[in-house]
């Protein structure tokens, strides 16, 4: 037993000589620490911690058991398969079997695992595989979505060309992120457990619809289910984020909309312990993908519907009950970082509970704390509990301390600077690992995605502050107009103004780091993806000399071709106001379209885009690329063919990340 | 009344030779024991004869066969087994730590009677608090429990807290056993015991009171299996072996190798050698299970 309690010794580090700073293969072989599953006690939880192979190019997870009580305990690691991947674990009502998803089948399936012996066994057997499931708390309903294939496809309309890959397209949402449109939606099934196993055929709750569910919640009786899902097809699904709320009982087999009449997202329910209630998030502007999430309350008793964090300034994720169902735990983006908050349902009051400058994403419910993940801007994903009685945050896992412990630290501070506007922005900025105040550093302003996610402490595995400082850089990562964490209208502020205030919070934030002794005036770039990947090439022709080098992932380069190119329209409309050929329009697309400044470009310019990004389609990069080549400025192309709107593969990783600061060392 | 009296009850035919030589060893075993002779023919001398033994003994045991056996006009026709049965109950019912013990050994004759069938169901199925029902083949055995069992009741009661979970281990592996209620503590109530092997302190009677005030027992062993094993049937039979109210966990480390052999199945045990550091997680699991079956 002693393996089980040889407590993780916080070792004073050997020497600070030891520690070196972090190199990009050290940043791609951490082990990626999932969110945890917590047991309905609260005593334990089993999360999977996911390795990378490079050699062999992909990640592997498998799944550990820790207990929530005590911290620096070594986890019980309850599969070893590097062929296939566990993960989803969801324990059951007792703690002492675990349901996860396995590919051990080749598609993904739910298996059953008992924890003292680790003995596990598949329940479920879906031909193409389940996307997500919840078994019921007695065990005996399984539920679980799945793809249904509704539509044909060109090979069966024409059963004489089956080898033709041809699509025929007669409305929008053909493809979207990175796949192709399948021919399938995603739908929720139910299915008792024993009449599975004896091969009784599980019910499609949205038989013969073509719909996909988004997410689901199982009520505490096993017999009801609360959904999310857009009742749209082609275009009115692509311009609407109208998904509703549904309750469907399988007894009666009846399906109610709870979320009637609002017409923005209405997403994760979650039902409270005892069946009572049932809340979600809930946004009221209509296509507005990154409105305020509120908390929406439905009381199954008076049918009643009520809003709980309309004096709320930010939208809520992550809703999770308390035991008594007395309090709502969730997280809500704060001022650069993301907190873990309790809304205590009797009086509406709201208190933080984290504090910090951290990113809390996930929360469970442990014995006497919350159990959680979380990041740092120098520190990959672990997981915490935070103590009600002591209040007080420990550490509960150390899945990557041996490395860390080697690795030089970035050190993270907190910069406001005066907009041209008179307000007041938080800026990041991060410096190289032991730092020389009397130096002069190359800096890179980092121009945030989304458009709306803010600036806060996650740690990356692309866009991975700490590994530019690493590599010498200071940082400079502005929170500019349009995102959350500092108030409504500083979130609302980009939609309708892409190319206008926040290129000035942009400049701001740069123009107030070359005032800082230790930031070398003469060495500056610009980097960053999607919306910062179209900032880049915004700045290149507006940046007035500034920048000696750019890097633009996946960034948007023509307003005029990417509007009617991309697939979720509701983010294109309501963040752009329209298409170019609305009268209306043009002003904006004149203003804000980068290329039409590319005539302006003097500066070396990186372009990265993936072949399967379908989001921000890769003819913006090449368009990019080659107006910077046909005007003989110093460009190059990195093309992923296999690759979307991310990086996702680890030796593409590791070519990405080699490629960036072969860049950054040829033209900074 | 004697605290070493018992009441053998009047038995069916087939129970008779093994009623004989229960008698035989309660008497070498020291207990005096009622009624002597048969059955008075009367009804009514025998019901108060019945009436008076039982009161004057601190426990009763009935033996159990295949048989319906005599019956009692009088009472519906009941078999004068059910019968005193019955009147023990009602003893059990007052108080006064009165124990009941229902023999029923494996004879290999076959019940034909349903009466009888529902005698046993009914005895099975109703087991109380200070009853206990047992098939051991041996009489010498039942003789040797009963002594246990009775002693626990002629102890004095010991200043005890109500507990969630009794934990007890063996001085030897402290170290990991007080890592594991350190564990479990955060969760639940947990009082905890670490034997010491020469000490003079009777561990098994003070185990035995905290079992009953506990709502599950943990005997731990990882380098003590020698000591668990025995130690845990101890006090399983103190605390009335089948009947017991309290359910006993014995849970081994699977480190050293030679635990896997090592284990102790009764009615009312758990008996399980695992990894030691998913014991804290089956305790637990098991700490459940007792509370929901409460």
């Amino acid at each position: 037993m002693k393996k089980l309690f040889g407590c993780i010794l916080f070792a004073l580090s050997l020497s600070v000589s030891a520690k070196q700073p972090l190199s990009v293969e050290q940043l791609l072989n951490f082990k990626k620490v999932g969110n945890p599953a917590v047991s309905m006690d609260g005593f334990s939880m089993v999360y999977y911690i996911e390795t990378t192979n490079l050699e062999k190019n992909k990640g592997n997870k498998d799944l550990y058991l820790s207990y929530t009580s005590k911290e620096g305990i070594e986890p019980v690691q309850l599969t070893n398969t590097p062929d296939y991947n566990e993960f989803a674990p969801q324990f059951n009502r007792t703690g002492s079997h675990v349901y996860f998803i396995s590919t051990e089948s080749v598609a993904p399936q739910v298996w059953v695992m008992e924890i003292k012996t680790k003995a596990k066994n598949q329940v479920s057997s879906v031909p193409d595989g389940i996307g997500s499931f919840i078994i019921s708390s007695d065990e005996t309903t399984l539920y679980y979505t799945a793809d249904v294939k509704m539509d044909k496809s060109v090979a069966e309309i024409y059963p004489d060309a089956v080898k033709s890959n041809a699509r025929i397209i007669d409305d929008l949402m053909y493809r979207h992120w990175d796949s192709w449109d399948d021919y399938s939606y995603t739908h929720l099934f139910f299915v008792s457990v024993n009449n599975y196993i004896a091969g009784v055929s599980p019910i499609d709750i949205l038989k013969d619809e073509p719909y996909d569910v988004e997410n689901f919640d199982v009520n505490v009786s096993g017999k009801e289910v609360a959904y999310a899902c857009k009742r749209l097809k082609g275009k009115e699904y692509a311009f609407s984020t109208n998904t509703e709320i549904y309750y469907y009982d399988t007894q009666s087999k009846q399906t109610r909309n709870l979320s009637q009449g609002n017409l923005g997202y209405d997403m994760n329910p979650k039902f409270s312990h005892t069946g009572k209630y049932l809340i979600w998030e809930s946004m009221t502007k209509a296509g507005f993908e990154s409105d305020k999430a509120n908390i929406i309350l439905f009381d199954f008793g008076t049918a009643k519907t009520s809003f709980l964090t309309n004096d709320f300034a930010e939208g809520a994720s992550n809703l999770t009950w308390s035991l008594n169902d007395k309090d709502i735990y969730f997280i809500a983006p704060t001022n650069g970082t993301f907190q873990i908050y309790d809304l205590e349902l009797s009086t509406k009051k709201i208190r933080s509970i984290t504090a910090g400058e951290h990113d809390c994403k996930s929360i469970g419910l442990g014995a006497k704390a919350l159990i959680y993940a979380k990041t740092t801007m120098n520190s990959p994903q672990e997981i915490y509990q935070f103590s009600f009685a002591l209040s007080k945050e420990s550490q509960l896992t150390f899945v990557n301390k041996k490395e860390l412990d080697n690795v030089s630290v970035s050190k993270v501070e907190r910069r406001i600077v005066k907009t041209t506007d008179g307000k007041e922005m938080l800026v990041w900025i991060i410096l190289p690992p032991d730092f020389d105040p009397s130096k002069k550093y190359p800096t890179l302003l980092y121009c945030q995605g989304g458009p709306q996610s803010m600036v806060s402490c996650s740690y990356s595995f692309r866009w991975n502050f700490a590994l530019m400082a690493a590599n010498g850089y200071v940082v400079v990562a502005p929170n500019r107009r349009g995102l959350p964490g500092f108030g409504r209208e500083w979130n609302d502020a980009i939609s309708g103004d892409w190319g206008g205030q926040p290129m000035k919070d942009y400049l701001s934030a740069i123009d107030d780091a070359k005032t800082l002794p230790y930031v070398d005036g003469n060495r500056l770039g610009a980097v960053g993806a999607s919306y910062g990947g179209y900032s880049v090439y915004w700045l290149a022709g507006n940046h007035n000399k500034r920048f000696k080098s750019f890097i633009s992932h996946c960034g948007l380069y023509n307003l005029e071709s990417w509007y009617p190119s991309t697939e979720e329209m509701f983010f294109a409309k309501n963040d752009i106001g329209g298409a170019h050929w609305q009268p209306e329009m043009a002003e904006a697309y004149k203003k804000f379209s980068p290329h039409n400044f590319v005539q302006k470009w003097d500066t070396p310019i990186m372009v990265i885009h993936g072949e399967k990004d379908f989001r921000v389609p890769v003819s913006e990069g090449m368009q990019a690329f080659g107006s910077a080549q046909l005007q003989n400025i110093k460009s190059r192309f990195l093309y992923f063919p296999d690759e979307g709107h991310w990086v996702l593969k680890p030796q593409n990783a590791l070519v990405w990340h080699r490629e960036f600061f072969r860049w950054l060392k040829e033209t900074l | 009344m004697e605290s070493k009296t018992i009441y053998l009850a009047y038995t069916t035919p087939d129970m008779e030779q093994l009623r004989e030589e229960l008698m035989f060893t309660l008497f070498k075993a020291g207990f005096k024991v009622l009624p002597m002779g048969e059955p008075d023919i009367n009804e009514e001398v025998l019901k108060s004869k019945i009436k008076i033994d039982l009161g004057q003994s601190k426990s009763s045991i009935h033996l159990i066969g295949a048989d319906y056996g005599q019956t009692i006009t009088s009472e519906g026709n009941m078999s004068l087994a059910n019968y005193q049965y019955k009147k023990a109950k009602e003893c059990l019912q007052k108080g006064n730590n009165f124990r009941i013990f229902v023999w029923h050994p494996e004879t290999g004759k076959q019940i034909t009677d349903n009466k009888q069938q529902e005698l046993i169901n009914d005895l099975q199925n109703n087991i109380e608090a200070n009853m206990t029902y047992t098939n051991t083949p041996s009489s010498i055995q039942l003789a040797d429990d009963l002594r246990s069992m009775m002693e626990v009741t002629d102890k004095p009661q010991l200043q005890l807290n109500n507990t969630e979970i009794f934990f007890i281990s063996n001085l030897i592996d402290d170290l990991t056993a007080e890592e594991i209620t350190d564990m479990l503590s955060d969760v639940t109530q947990i009082e905890k015991l670490a034997i010491e092997q020469d000490s003079d302190t009777d561990y098994a009677e003070l185990s035995s009171q905290q079992i009953n005030k506990s709502k599950l027992a943990v005997v731990y062993f990882k380098d003590s299996a020698e000591w668990a094993i025995p130690f845990a049937q101890q006090i399983w039979k103190k605390i009335g072996g089948a009947a017991a109210t309290t359910p006993i966990l014995v849970i081994g480390d699977e480190d050293p190798n030679t635990n896997k052999s090592k284990g102790f199945k009764a009615p009312r045990v758990i008996s399980m050698v695992m990894a030691g550091e998913l014991i804290p997680l089956e305790i637990k699991v098991q700490y459940d299970k007792a509370v929901e079956a409460v």
